[in-house]
């Protein structure tokens, strides 16, 4: 691991604990930032640039799977950020999620349109392989090896078909009918796994706070 | 059918809703208390996953961003797309140029077009065209060939309703919304770009209906209303629904159809209340894929 890196782990150990945290939380002081963003603070918005940046990078390329792309996308969605900071309301979320899911609709509708995404899955029968992404594979390109072991963690607490539903509408961009017709499972189903992860997960989580 | 509405939350947290159903369900949302806070539940898991990558972005990346974002018009905190300026930067492209396509072609626009579902939801997407100047060369054509005077048919107003106004009838909104997801759930579902605001228009044979929604759209003038017009296949044009856009340029509007008979839809302004023929040409056409 270079400095570089390390030191990259250390801020992130720092920032990570979102939700339970005393008021001096990371969390807090990016909601400022992005409602000083909102009214047209350039300096409040590269700070806040520094501090997700490299969140909405990497998301985009875990995704995109492609650093010209990934770059491209994170542009686009950093952008995107500035331009509709005024939308971001505290109240209904973190402004981290709510960053992160900009870039990671960004990075999905590039996945979609660049892989003539609904014709691949069209012609994907429903019991043409899929990937079954084991944990390793899902975050292979992860960054901090403490988020890694955590999330590790998280997806390992999954059944392989809630893991695996997850896998193919968060990281590889298939809508959720997509992902019912591949695994070849009702429609109903595939949206209970996804659901079902992302409580398993969410409860998880919040447990280590 | 709430109920149904809710189990869309979770793909709608992974992103996993088609762009016209994540349109539908967003729509939903804004009056869905239960919904709002299932999502912002479920986001909790979603933002650790998605923050669980982070790597150190090249150093071009600031420079192309902090250069864009220095001539890059921030958006006002309530949705006034009229005050938007008319030409969008390059955040925007995708939108713009996909609604450039639907206006110019007249024709089928897929709905796939990235950076387009994303505006589309905040409804305020790339700048407002002005009504007279959104008339598409091609629409005229076949528009002129439809007789009109043949309107005696079957007239069906199944009713539009404005998304935004909170003091509209809440059940007839909420089944609208139902129908508009139904046909966005439906597995036969087309969806093609529709010239007013950010429009988008959805066709099931499936489920017999039509349904167009969007965003962006300029409010008419007063005492008059956007109506739905079917151009069937056999000349003869079909009164759809009237709807009024809300203050953020939102609207839907469900028809009845039969669909495989259908060979365009058309809007234009009417007279509050809509009328049985058409009193003007068409500002937006869309044409149904050949075979449809």
């Amino acid at each position: 691991m270079t400095t570089d890196e390390e030191e990259g782990m250390e801020r992130h150990l720092r920032a990570v604990p979102a939700a339970a945290q005393a008021p001096a939380d990371p969390a807090v002081a990016m909601a400022a930032l992005l409602e000083r963003t909102a009214l047209g603070d350039t300096a409040a918005y590269e700070e806040l640039y520094g501090l997700v940046a490299g969140a909405v990078f990497g998301l985009a390329l875990r995704i995109v799977r492609d650093r010209d792309m990934a770059e491209d996308v994170a542009q686009e969605a950093l952008v995107e950020v500035w331009r509709r900071a005024a939308r971001f309301d505290r109240e209904s979320g973190t402004a981290r999620s709510w960053i992160l899911t900009i870039a990671h609709r960004r990075a999905v509708d590039r996945v979609r349109s660049e892989q003539a995404h609904t014709t691949r899955v069209q012609a994907q029968a429903p019991t043409v392989e899929v990937d079954h992404a084991g944990p390793e594979d899902v975050i292979d390109d992860m960054h901090s090896e403490w988020q890694a072991a955590r999330v590790r963690a998280g997806l390992a607490t999954l059944t392989d078909r809630q893991r695996e539903a997850l896998d193919l509408c968060f990281y590889k961009g298939f809508t959720h009918r997509e992902a019912a017709k591949a695994l070849g499972i009702p429609l109903g189903t595939a949206k209970a796994r996804i659901r079902d992860g992302l409580i398993k997960l969410r409860d998880g989580w919040g447990g280590e706070r | 059918m709430s109920e149904e509405l809710h189990t869309l939350a979770a793909p709608y947290v992974v992103d996993a809703l088609e762009p016209a159903e994540r349109d539908a369900f967003e729509a939903h949302l804004a009056t869905c208390a239960d919904c709002r806070e299932e999502v912002a539940s479920l986001a909790l898991a979603t933002e650790e996953l998605a923050a669980s990558h982070a790597v150190t972005p090249p150093p071009s990346l600031r420079a192309a961003v902090m250069a864009e974002v220095s001539r890059t018009p921030q958006l006002p905190p309530v949705v006034e797309p009229v005050a938007e300026p008319a030409a969008e930067p390059a955040a925007d492209a995708g939108a713009t140029a996909d609604a450039v396509a639907g206006r110019t072609a007249g024709a089928s626009v897929s709905s796939a077009a990235p950076a387009a579902s994303v505006d589309v939801v905040d409804g305020d997407a790339a700048s407002v065209t002005p009504l007279a100047r959104r008339r598409a060369g091609r629409s005229r054509r076949w528009w002129i060939a439809a007789p009109v005077a043949a309107v005696s048919l079957a007239v069906l107003v199944v009713g539009g309703v404005m998304i935004a106004d909170a003091r509209s009838d809440r059940a007839a909104q909420q089944a609208l919304e139902a129908d508009a997801l139904e046909v966005a759930g439906a597995s036969d579902m087309e969806a093609m770009a529709m010239d007013l605001g950010t429009g988008r228009l959805m066709v099931s044979a499936e489920t017999g209906s039509v349904a167009l929604l969007g965003s962006s759209a300029p409010v008419p003038d007063e005492g008059r209303e956007y109506q739905v017009w079917l151009v069937m296949r056999d000349g003869t044009v079909v009164a759809g629904p009237t709807f009024t856009p809300g203050a953020d340029g939102d609207y839907l509007a469900v028809s009845d159809a039969d669909v495989a008979q259908v060979a365009a839809v058309a809007l234009t302004e009417e007279p509050e209340g809509g009328s049985e023929a058409p009193t003007m040409e068409p500002f937006a056409v869309t044409e149904m894929p050949a075979e449809a």
